[in-house]
């Protein structure tokens, strides 16, 4: 019996000096890496970055029917003005820690391996994605953003974070200009590995935020020296655009929505049918299908005809393939901000200049749409469409500005809270008396960051609504 | 004095009875309670080794000389001495024991303990009470049975999970379940489901896999003083069950149980009757289903009247040529939808032994067919334990059960076209459904359609044929399980021995999803499989050493190890992308073009403990219990991962101290306790470094930053718990009372804080939660009536516990889960389980506030608008005996907390429930004030068309504060009604017991404010999916017939 004690005691004793034996090891992770190839992390900030602003309820839903290209013939409350919070939390979230997170990550990974190419692509990206942040919801975080241990970060003013972003795509130049090192083809699916293009999309990505505060700063001496670098884009071939793939859950998230979810209520709009008709435009049947009477009619914004999915148009074919390219920055808009740019004095050539952009912007439009030259060439000739003063120049530029963006919903309503064309009423049966001028801030900043959310309200004209105006708009 | 005189008497006995001193003879007799003779009673002359049995008929015959004494005794009654006289037959009537204290409670790690000796809150339910008026889902059968139990079933669903929780959720994000133990094995009772208010199938719970036929006994140790020794995982309390053995029974017994049960729906939602399909009242007709025709696509019912002698096109009039058919009600067309589910189980235990060598055999199975059709579930188990006894120091012991949990087809829930039950809510009331039954012979829905390609339905857009749904997308479920244990047990000496014990439960389960092509969520079709593979090994050794300290002072010493290796391994397949042949769910058939998604992962953790416990006790009237644990976990970081909790409870019985037994309160037992347990919380395996993720679709590999932050500086969180109590017996054990206060206080708790995104993260471990428990539950039983042929009992539990959220570490709120615009939130200040949502915008006196004749919402706040917390629960339990009938009825109540109803919101939304003929013809008149003009308001009087207002103030984007209702309720539960031949008319057969019952389950919903629901409802078991409702798939009225035997 004492020689079982003496074993009892002994064993015991076994145990507890070693009661945590390999348990470092047991808890290592057989399941994912402890580090990782930085080009996997900018292919997926890629993907998120689009699949978030291609969202038939973000993009869609608030994007384009606040712009006014859609309308919807049943469940149209987000046309009225009554968002899902939980989608305008998506955006939110998606781009700080489905994409700067990733950014961010990538970016210490390529400096680990000296390559400074990659790390240059993980700025822009990060760029790209804090100024969707700001222009949607105005004051957001970004000196104190995505900074391990920090998780309740403080508010920047816009200015400030405008300034961080020109800073980040003054960094990524000067990277990509000594650039190291290879960006894989297979991950990077805006360019192939396509460094170059990398640094023009840098530089209009650039010019694109200058020009967004060019009514708050002077901008001129920044745009024109853009101008002169060269490193612009210029052609299409040079546009930003994630190729959507042909199948589900990797294609077109409008196309995974409307025609793969069954989502009939999508319609055109009224206002965008008669804008495509003021200007003869040979882009609506590209933009629009005929009705079942085989007319183009828009569904009036704001106004229901629930189950009534045959009498009107719904967008295009193109726009509702599985494989419609998310575009970040087409060559057409970088041409149509340098014509705006001519056309204020921004730079130098008044209309002259900003004809020559105005008219390279849309027919880089016209060749994404796949309308011939011919056409092309017809509709530009119209004198409908011709830079006559400065004033009516503002307006037209816009108005082209307002259809190279069709589809990119997000981005169609910024540019239309900046220029104001085409005029645009609220919806019919509004719930609000504006078309918003924001987002609200993420429902998860009321939740877990309070202080700093209302902070960040308190900066705001009308507090956290989407009434108060962003920065550039004042 | 007593006992003196009976010696003394004996003594005279023998004297006088000299004569025949010696002669030994033989004496018989029968054996009897007031139910009828008893076979198996043991009969031995005193102070010799002979004994027997009665047999059947309960006749005994022993050898025995006059003078001596035999003892009658037979389980669970008092046992009987005689001493032979000059007579030799001797009839005896056995008495219930009674004596109070005695009962012996199954307690932690498996010991029993006789109840006066138990230091804490311990309540068992017997396993025959759970046999009878049976639920599939053993966590239902002990809704409204124990103080402090509270049961929440999904839904009526054949396989739907259950949720038990004991004294409140004291864990924000982890599993705030009791654990389960069967017969010292830990039973996981996870639940796999992927349910959610956005839909999924629910799967049950693991612990329904339990068959409540081989259960002796439940224990449920409610508090972590009562179970500190199950270590981390004890916070939550534990259900105890101890199987049926072969230890009291000394010989063969075989019963047999056969139950068959039919159900319905307990209730449906009050659908309108009078309006139908559309969006206005002008017109109809169906064309496509998808708005080819007028309002055909709509799938609301805001449009023309019916039974007013009109006729229109609908989407069955292809049947009479195209031609418009009469446009009327059908009433009852969602309760014709559901088929009269029926159960049954049968089952078989084979029993034998003795104390010291034993078998129990049992094989059970049931097979359940669901209301829903299409839908099915089935059990299988075959279970067996054994002990013997090796020489003269040495037993060994083994059980083993084997499950098989199978459904070729479980209910989707939530919101999605999937669960049927949504186009009931989003709906056309003109439809008779049944019509869409026979799909086969339907034509297919027009090319173009969201439909195309399936069988006609009246709505093409945002729904598929019901039936084809239930029939063509079946999700599957299969589950093999095993689980056992052996021990031995080696006795050094009397008072001091050794026990080791081997115990393991493993699973391996297989889950497919399926959806064909032209599913309306799934254009492409969808494959779905998951293989499972869970496995826990537990080794324990225990020493045990009891010492009489003196002739007052007892004591029991115990240490021991153990350690714990817990295996889970994954692998999923899903085809996305879609199919590429319709109707074959297979992982290959992948739809070109289109990359399958493939996922594996493996986890495995250790925790290794070292344990003592043991009990003092004095002169069997005062008790102390002492344990002590240190456990070292796998998963926390190496500097933190070793923790000790200790625990000290005591009892006194006053009754026994004081010698009061025989007053009018004749048993009183004061207890008191104090614990602290540690734990990991929901902390996983590998959550204290970063790692990558990597994830394979159509553009490739890519990887991402994982959105939990992890914490290498994470420490165990831990739950201190005091506990007082009383118990108290009263004229003869006819009052039984009993009441204990608990206060728990856990802190440390871990949980993945939500952050903010701009932190790059959305959750982040931390060591941030506290929370307390504090409560009181209560029982008191009464016979009210006793006589030899009639009884009647009731028995009343009350608890009441008040949950805080004290802190969250400075974070604001914690999101479990939500609908729509509603949040289920874990918010500082107040109790777990916040409805969060923005509310009506109110004046300063609270009255809503309407603009146009609709109501306002305040937008700019997030507001507590409720809280899934109920106020308190009990049960009363009445049983009535009379000779060989009983009858008992169970009504259990859950008074307070919230549930907010999306079913209600939509309801009204799409004109389909009962109110939205509020104001159809004439329009409504909110109830609130509106601006005056000048600063003030003045009283509502816009006139609003009911479609307007309903499609405002019941949307989800507006308000949450629409749907939130009181979700009280008290429940008619149960009623039995038993009859049990009499003993003699089975006299001559090989029947021992023959029993007959009618029961029925969950027959009434006697209270309730929340409108068209069962407020007993949730999508899963798990805490985010607690008190909220869409597309309730409805909880069932069972009734039916059991029928026991026994031979």
């Amino acid at each position: 019996m004492k020689k079982i004690m003496y074993l009892f005691i002994a064993s015991l004793a076994f145990t507890v000096v070693s009661c945590d034996k390999d348990f470092e090891e047991i808890n290592t992770s057989p399941n994912s890496s402890q580090t990782t190839d930085p080009n996997l992390l900018l292919s997926s900030a890629i993907t998120v970055t689009q699949n978030t602003l291609y969202n038939a309820q973000v993009g869609g839903d608030m994007g384009l029917c606040w712009a006014q290209h859609w309308s919807k013939v049943q469940y149209n409350d987000e046309e009225r003005y009554i968002p899902r919070r939980a989608l305008m939390n998506a955006l939110w979230t998606n781009l700080y820690s489905g994409v700067i997170a990733e950014a961010k990550s990538a970016y210490t990974f390529a400096g680990e391996d000296g390559n400074t190419n990659l790390q240059a692509a993980a700025l822009v990206m990060q760029a790209n994605a804090f100024q969707i942040l700001t222009d949607v919801y105005g004051p957001v975080p970004f000196s104190q953003a995505v900074v391990p241990g920090n998780v309740k970060p403080i508010h920047d003013s816009q200015e400030e974070v405008y300034d961080g972003i020109l800073d980040m795509l003054d960094q990524a130049d000067a990277l990509f200009a000594s650039g190291t090192g290879a960006i894989t083809p297979s991950a990077d699916l805006l360019y192939g590995g396509d460094v170059t293009k990398w640094r023009k999309l840098t530089n209009s990505l650039k010019l694109k935020a200058l020009m967004r505060i060019s009514a708050k700063r002077d901008v001129s001496a920044d745009v024109q020296a853009l101008v002169a670098s060269g490193w612009l884009m210029s052609s299409n071939s040079d546009s930003a655009q994630l190729v959507y793939t042909s199948a589900q859950p990797d294609a077109n998230p409008i196309y995974e929505t409307v025609v793969f979810g069954n989502r009939a209520e999508y319609k055109v709009s009224s206002v965008l049918i008669t804008e495509l008709n003021n200007y003869n435009d040979p882009r609506k049947p590209i933009f629009a299908k005929v009705n079942n009477s085989n007319a183009y009619v828009g569904n009036t914004p704001g106004v229901e005809n629930p189950g009534n999915y045959n009498g009107f148009s719904s967008p295009g074919a193109k726009y509702l393939d599985p494989t419609l390219p998310g575009v970040i920055l087409s060559y057409s808009q970088v041409e149509l901000f340098l014509a705006e740019a001519a056309n204020e004095g921004i730079i130098p050539g008044g209309l002259t200049e900003a004809t020559t952009h105005y008219e390279a912007g849309i027919a880089a439009n016209m060749l994404f749409n796949g309308v011939s030259s011919a056409d092309t060439a017809t509709y530009i000739g119209q004198p409908i469409l011709a830079l006559a003063t400065q004033a009516q120049a503002r307006e037209a530029i816009a108005i082209q500005v307002w259809f190279t963006l069709y589809g990119q919903g997000i981005e169609a309503w910024t540019e239309w809270r900046r220029t104001g064309y085409p005029t645009l009423a609220p919806v019919a049966n509004a719930a609000i008396t504006e078309i918003p001028s924001r987002f609200y801030f993420s429902t998860d900043s009321q939740n877990y960051n309070q202080v700093n959310y209302a902070a960040a309200s308190a900066t705001l004209s009308q507090g956290d609504s989407m009434l108060s105006k962003v920065w550039w708009m004042n | 004095m007593r006992s003196k005189f009976k010696w003394i008497f004996t003594l005279l006995v023998a004297f006088t009875m000299q004569f025949s001193f010696a002669q030994e003879k033989t004496v018989t007799g029968v054996v009897s309670d007031e139910l009828g003779p008893i076979a198996g009673a043991n009969v031995v002359v005193d102070g010799t080794t002979r004994g027997t049995t009665t047999d059947f008929d309960g006749n005994y015959t022993i050898k025995a000389k006059q003078g001596e004494v035999l003892v009658i005794s037979y389980t669970g009654k008092k046992a009987v001495r005689i001493t032979i006289a000059a007579a030799s037959s001797y009839n005896v009537s056995l008495k219930d024991d009674v004596v109070e204290g005695k009962e012996v409670i199954v307690t932690a790690l498996g010991i029993k303990k006789e109840e006066k000796a138990v230091t804490y809150a311990a309540q068992s339910v017997k396993g025959s009470s759970m046999t009878e008026a049976r639920e599939s889902n053993i966590v239902n059968a002990l809704s409204g049975k124990i103080a402090g139990v509270q049961v929440t079933n999904s839904s009526g669903a054949v396989g739907s999970s259950s949720r038990i929780v004991l004294r409140g959720a004291s864990s924000i994000t982890g599993n705030n379940q009791a654990l389960f133990v069967i017969d010292g094995v830990p039973f996981d009772n996870t639940n796999y489901g992927n349910a959610g208010s956005g839909g999924g199938r629910d799967l049950p719970n693991g612990a329904a896999s339990i068959n409540p036929d081989d259960i002796e006994s439940v224990t449920v140790l409610k508090g972590p003083t009562a179970a500190a020794l199950y270590g981390i995982r004890a916070s939550k309390g534990v259900i105890l069950i101890t199987t049926k053995s072969g230890k009291k029974k000394d010989k063969f017994e075989v019963s047999f149980n056969s139950n068959i049960t039919f159900s319905n729906p307990l209730l449906l939602p009050n659908y309108q009757n009078s309006y139908g399909q559309g969006a206005t009242s002008d017109y109809f007709e169906f064309v496509d289903g998808s708005g080819g025709g007028y309002n055909d696509g709509v799938d609301e019912s805001w449009g023309p009247a019916l039974d007013r002698g009109l006729s229109f096109v609908q989407w069955d009039s292809y049947k009479y040529g195209g031609m418009a058919t009469p446009w009327v009600s059908h009433p009852d067309n969602v309760k014709d939808f559901y088929d009269t589910g029926i159960s049954q189980s049968n089952s078989i235990t084979l029993i034998s032994g003795g104390q010291d060598n034993n078998f129990r055999l049992s094989i059970g199975n049931s097979d359940e067919k669901g209301m829903i059709p299409m839908t099915e579930f089935k059990k299988f188990n075959i279970g067996f334990n054994g002990n013997m006894k090796l020489g003269e120091k040495l037993t060994a012991g083994a059980n083993v059960t084997f499950f098989n949990n199978k459904s070729d087809n479980l209910p989707n829930v939530g919101y999605s076209s999937s669960n049927v039950v949504q186009q009931f809510i989003w709906s056309a009331r003109n439809v008779n459904f049944t019509d869409l039954k026979n799909w086969r012979n339907l034509p297919l829905a027009p090319v173009g359609t969201a439909a195309e390609g399936t069988p006609l339905n009246w709505n093409t857009v945002f729904q598929n044929n019901p039936y084809w749904v239930l029939e063509t997308n079946r999700n599957t479920y299969d589950q093999d399980r095993v689980t056992g244990a052996t021990y031995l047990n080696y006795k050094f000496t009397d008072n001091f021995s050794i026990n080791g014990k081997l115990s393991l439960d493993h699973y391996s389960q297989r889950e497919t999803v399926r959806a064909e092509k032209g599913t309306n969520e799934n254009q492409d079709g969808y494959y779905g499989e998951v293989s499972r593979r869970y496995s826990e090994i537990n080794a324990e050794t225990i020493l045990t050493y009891q010492k009489d300290l003196s002739e007052n002072f007892r004591m029991t010493l115990n240490g021991g190890l153990n350690t714990l290796k817990r295996i889970q391994s994954r692998v999923t397949g899903e085809l996305t992308g879609g199919l590429e042949l319709p109707g074959l769910f297979t992982l290959s058939n992948v739809k070109s073009g289109t990359t399958p998604v493939i996922d594996s992962d493996y986890f495995e953790q250790r925790i290794n403990s070292v344990l003592g416990f043991g009990q003092l006790s004095y002169k069997d009237y005062a008790f102390v219990d002492f344990s002590g644990r240190n456990d070292w976990s796998s998963v926390l970081p190496k500097a933190n991962n070793s923790f000790f909790y200790p625990a000290v409870s005591g009892s006194l019985v006053l009754s026994d101290m004081l010698g009061f037994q025989d007053s009018k309160v004749n048993y009183v037992k004061l207890r008191a306790g104090w614990s602290k347990v540690g734990g990991t919380g929901p902390l996983g395996e590998y959550s204290i470094n970063s790692t990558y993720n990597l994830a394979n679709n159509n553009f490739g590999t890519q990887s991402s930053v994982p959105n939990t932050q992890w914490n290498p500086n994470i420490k165990p969180e831990s739950t201190v718990g005091t506990e007082f109590g009383v118990d108290m017996n009263a004229f003869k054990n006819r009052l039984r009372f009993s009441a204990t206060y608990y206060s728990q206080t856990s802190t440390d708790l871990i949980l993945p804080l939500q952050v903010e995104a701009s932190s790059g993260f959305t959750s982040s471990w931390e060591n941030a939660g506290e929370m307390t428990n504090k409560g009181v539950e209560l029982q008191l039983g009464i016979t009210a009536l006793k006589s030899d042929d009639f009884s009647f009992d009731i028995d009343l539990n009350f608890a009441k516990n008040k949950n805080e959220v004290v802190s969250l570490g400075g974070a604001d709120s914690y999101t479990l889960g939500g609908q729509w615009g509603m949040e289920l939130q874990a918010r500082p200040g107040e109790a777990y389980g916040s409805i969060v949502g923005f509310p009506y915008a109110r004046t300063d006196a609270g009255e809503i506030i309407y603009e146009n004749g609709l109501p306002k919402v305040n937008n700019s706040e997030l507001a507590v608008l409720g809280n899934i917390t109920p106020d308190w629960t009990g049960g009363a339990n009445f049983t009535f005996k009379y000779k060989n009938f009983d009858l008992s009825t169970l009504v259990d109540a859950k008074i307070g907390g919230d549930i907010f109803s999306m079913s209600y919101m939509w309801g009204r939304y799409a004109g389909t429930l009962e109110e939205s003929l509020i104001g159809r013809e004439t329009g409504l008149v909110g109830d609130g004030v509106m601006s005056d003009g000048a600063g003030g308001y003045v009283a509502n009087n816009v006139v609003v068309g009911a479609k307007a207002f309903n499609q405002y103030a019941y949307n989800y984007s507006n308000f949450t504060e629409s749907g939130i209702f009181d979700a009280s309720y008290v429940k008619l539960r149960q009623i039995v009604f038993g009859y049990s031949l009499p003993k003699s008319w089975l006299k001559g057969t090989f029947i021992q017991d023959f029993k007959v019952s009618v029961v029925g389950r969950n027959l009434a919903i006697l209270y309730k404010k929340a409108p068209h629901i069962d407020p007993e409802s949730a999508f899963s078991n798990a805490n985010g999916e607690q008190g909220q409702e869409f597309g309730q798939l409805p909880s069932a009225r069972t009734y039916g017939f059991n029928i026991n035997v026994k031979f």
